[in-house]
């Protein structure tokens, strides 16, 4: 399907054959370390282009350009991605920025979406290298919701937080999912509970096998 | 009305001849559906008035997430208005084809200036005072002027400090957003040049006067070699990494400064005392103009093959 890299090394990953359509729900992609997670969570935020085939991104059955696409798009890496001399606030105006959005509008609108479920006002004015990973985590959701996207594709976003937040942020995703597609990866599997409401497994780069949550 | 009856969609399609999947809400709702034709099938067959708790209250569960209000006319109204709206704007032009529209370009500079702090822009206006005072208890007869040397290698440090996320996940974060790379790379290399290029301008006017070509050759002076070393760090640093960028650029200034005059008219970093300013300067043009066209290369072929954040070094 594409060559992409998971990791800081850049090994190359053939990932494929893969032939599947996602609709507004909580989607889970689970599989081993080195299964292809990253790899395709970075081909659906258009990181890369795929070598063939393609990604086709509609809403209501129209068809988006890729530009259209990616700013409706929200993406959260499996590695910490941040400027670590910018403050949380700073960095959420600069990806507002970058995705054409009136920054500081559309950073107020997502502090306040957030705020029901995990708030991250206290460490807005911080810098990002002075947080703890779990914090900078956080930050980098909350990017990802900028903009209300129609797409949100979370690479291990549990990952360093701890339980309170992550009860909080499947909460969020899971409001999140009745309007949006979101896929979130995780290889914990156990972590995959009801709120799923299906889950995709991912086995040597290939689709192993698609469940709706009744089936598991 | 249940927002997961409408709304986006996405169909991830790669060739190859195993592993057909399809998944959605139609597939999903038709299994559920079936399953619960299968409940009531069981019922019929028995008696339909005795219903198990435990089978009605999972056929209930399966059931209670399709039952939707009925859609009221506003409903629909807005219903229609959404789909209206994406029409529209998947029947305009993509704003990324449109890289030259000033607008866009001011917006996404504007928004990497966020990247630049107070310190960054402090530092830079203070060290190119420190060259113009070092300059000005030098003399102009010397070989080497140190604001000439200042200017350019201040700009393609900076330079290397606008594009520090290169190879590394905020890069491909940023990848994934809807703003190209030649405007991100153009629109912190614009930040860089522009400002060190006006502070230049300025500390030029207070060190030579504001007289005609004086201030035109001696802007010239540093301009060129301001233009050829920026250049130059960011060509090897989209090919080898951020390291080999900065390497290059102290590399190309600390050549130019040991060895100045025996340079002859490669000697770019020139004063307009040097016997070869202009040839060093029409040498500087056309070595930025060369480099501009590298750059642009380099730039369409990682967006064509989809690898800008992974070529890198680190």
């Amino acid at each position: 399907m594409g060559r992409s890299s998971s990791d800081s090394s850049a090994r190359e990953l053939e990932l494929g054959p893969i032939n599947m359509k996602l609709y507004p729900g909580l989607t889970g992609l689970i599989g081993a370390n080195g299964a292809g997670k990253s790899a395709l969570m970075e081909l659906l935020a258009q990181v890369w282009k795929p070598g063939r085939g393609e990604i086709v991104y509609e809403i209501n059955g129209i068809q988006l350009h890729g530009f259209e696409a990616r700013r409706l798009t929200g993406y959260v890496p499996q590695q910490i991605s941040i400027y670590e001399h910018l403050t949380v606030l700073d960095y959420l105006q600069y990806i507002a920025g970058l995705k054409c959005l009136d920054d500081r509008a559309a950073v107020r609108a997502v502090i306040r979406q957030m705020s029901e479920w995990l708030d991250i006002r206290p460490v807005l004015h911080k810098k990002l290298g002075q947080l703890s990973v779990g914090q900078q985590r956080l930050a980098m959701i909350a990017q990802a919701f900028l903009g209300a996207p129609a797409f949100l594709f979370l690479d291990e976003p549990f990952a360093s937080l701890d339980i309170r937040m992550r009860r909080g942020l499947l909460d969020m995703l899971a409001e999140a999912a009745q309007r949006s597609v979101v896929l979130v990866s995780s290889h914990i599997t156990e972590e995959m509970n009801e709120e799923y409401d299906r889950i995709i497994t991912l086995a040597d780069g290939k689709l192993e096998a698609i469940t709706a949550d009744y089936e598991w | 009305m249940n927002g997961k009856d409408r709304g986006p969609g996405m169909l991830s399609r790669t060739n190859g001849e195993a592993g057909n999947h399809e998944v959605g809400k139609d597939e999903a709702r038709n299994n559920e559906i079936l399953r619960s034709d299968e409940i009531l099938r069981k019922d019929d067959i028995s008696n339909a008035e005795t219903l198990h708790d435990s089978e009605e209250a999972e056929l209930r569960r399966i059931l209670a997430r399709y039952t939707i209000e009925a859609p009221t006319t506003d409903d629909t109204a807005q219903f229609a208005a959404g789909l209206l709206r994406h029409w529209d704007a998947a029947e305009e032009p993509s704003p990324a084809a449109g890289i030259g529209k000033p607008f866009h370009m001011l917006q996404m500079i504007q928004a990497q200036l966020k990247l630049f702090q107070w310190p960054f822009w402090l530092a830079s206006a203070t060290v190119l005072v420190l060259g113009l005072l070092v300059e000005t208890a030098a003399g102009s007869e010397a070989a080497v002027q140190p604001f000439i040397f200042t200017a350019p290698l201040l700009a393609a440090l900076g330079v290397c400090f606008a594009f520090r996320s290169y190879g590394t996940p905020m890069f491909r974060l940023e990848m994934s957003l809807p703003v190209t790379p030649m405007l991100l790379i153009f629109g912190r290399l614009t930040i860089i040049v522009a400002y060190n290029s006006i502070l230049g301008v300025c500390l030029s006017l207070f060190l030579v006067g504001g007289t005609g070509s004086g201030i035109a050759a001696y802007v010239f002076s540093w301009l060129v070699p301001l233009g050829a070393t920026c250049l130059s760090a960011l060509i090897v640093m989209l090919y080898a990494g951020l390291n080999a960028g900065i390497f290059m650029s102290v590399l190309v200034w600390s050549v130019q400064l040991w060895l100045n005059k025996h340079l002859g008219m490669f000697y770019i970093f020139s004063s307009e005392t040097s016997g070869y300013w202009m040839e060093s300067k029409v040498i500087g043009v056309l070595l930025i103009l060369l480099l501009t066209g590298l750059l642009w290369l380099r730039i369409r072929w990682l967006k064509l093959s989809g690898r800008l954040a992974v070529s890198n070094g680190n």
